[in-house]
């Protein structure tokens, strides 16, 4: 009985695993690489000049999407 | 030797089955940045960076925190490994693991890294954090000799990392309820919805920058129905 329910246990979870394959290899290239980048970027952030940097707001978030967006018309 | 495989095939088997239950539940990162710091994104930085924040300091080197993510299939010990491994090639770079770190979210991997530049020489704390197939990375930097002075504002917003059911969650009834409203309008006057929701995310300044930015970006789609807004600050250059 137990047997049984491991079995089909094991049969769902190699299903899955396989089913999942494909992805697997392509995603694992790029493992780790946010962290590599976060930390040059924290230096980018660091040595913008006075100024370069948004004042906070709502204003200011509201800015970075529409400017974003290239969107001049939208009320800030 | 077959029970081994066995065991290996059932725990990535389980691995996968908990990311894609996980996906499906779709818990949003929430943390809140220090108080007062400057929110920017500008162009130059990497695809993997939703948000930086920096803060004032007296040399032209300020602290700065970003917030990145990066879709994964390993665990949080692989991908610090992988994180060690790219960072070992780096020349004049150190890179340590200073342990487990505990958070909102749940547990992490605290690690440090020290670089020459022309400013001095800098320090970064990176928290790395994994759950399904995300890897949430919260990165603070200064010179070192400043270090002191914002380990706290760094600790603090990287304790503060949750994964949240929805966006609103954390908000009293009262409070989600201008929300709600805006977000099953039919958006006949995109102009003033665009303005509520601004009103809206800036009455509630308890829930940080980082909060209050996912909502306008997420009311900023709906409003005027785009798919997918890319957040770069070209002005910010």
């Amino acid at each position: 009985m137990l047997r049984n329910k491991f079995l089909t246990l094991f049969s769902i979870l190699a299903l899955v695993s396989s089913y999942a394959q494909e992805p697997t290899v392509k995603k694992t290239t790029r493992r780790g690489e946010a962290a590599g980048y976060s930390s040059r970027d924290a230096t980018v952030l660091s040595v913008m000049g006075w100024g370069a940097a948004l004042a906070i707001g709502i204003a200011t978030l509201s800015a970075l999407l529409s400017d974003s967006e290239g969107n001049n018309g939208h009320s800030h | 030797m077959i029970q081994k495989e066995t065991t290996a095939t059932a725990t990535k088997g389980l691995h996968i089955l908990y990311s894609l239950l996980f996906s499906l539940l779709a818990f949003l990162p929430y943390f809140v940045p220090p108080a007062n710091w400057e929110a920017t994104k500008p162009a130059a930085l990497s695809e993997y960076v939703q948000i930086g924040f920096v803060g004032k300091a007296s040399s032209e080197f300020r602290p700065s925190l970003n917030f990145a993510t990066e879709e994964v299939d390993v665990s949080l010990k692989q991908y610090v490994k992988a994180v060690k491994k790219m960072h070992s090639t780096e020349p004049q770079t150190t890179w340590r693991d200073l342990g487990k770190f505990k958070m909102q979210a749940g547990e992490g991997r605290l690690t440090e890294i020290t670089s020459p530049s022309a400013w001095g020489q800098i320090k970064i704390l990176q928290l790395l954090f994994v759950e399904g197939n995300t890897a949430y990375i919260l990165t603070g930097a200064a010179l070192k000799n400043e270090f002191a002075k914002f380990q706290n504002d760094f600790m603090d917003t990287f304790r503060s990392l949750s994964l949240i059911p929805d966006i609103f969650s954390p908000l009293s009834e009262k409070k989600r309820a201008p929300f709600e409203a805006l977000w099953t309008a039919s958006h006949e006057h995109k102009d003033q919805d665009w303005k509520d929701l601004q009103q809206a995310a800036a009455s509630c300044p308890e829930m940080g920058t980082y909060w209050q930015f996912v909502v306008l970006k997420e009311g900023y789609s709906k409003i005027f129905q785009k798919e997918k807004v890319s957040l770069n600050a070209e002005s910010s250059q």
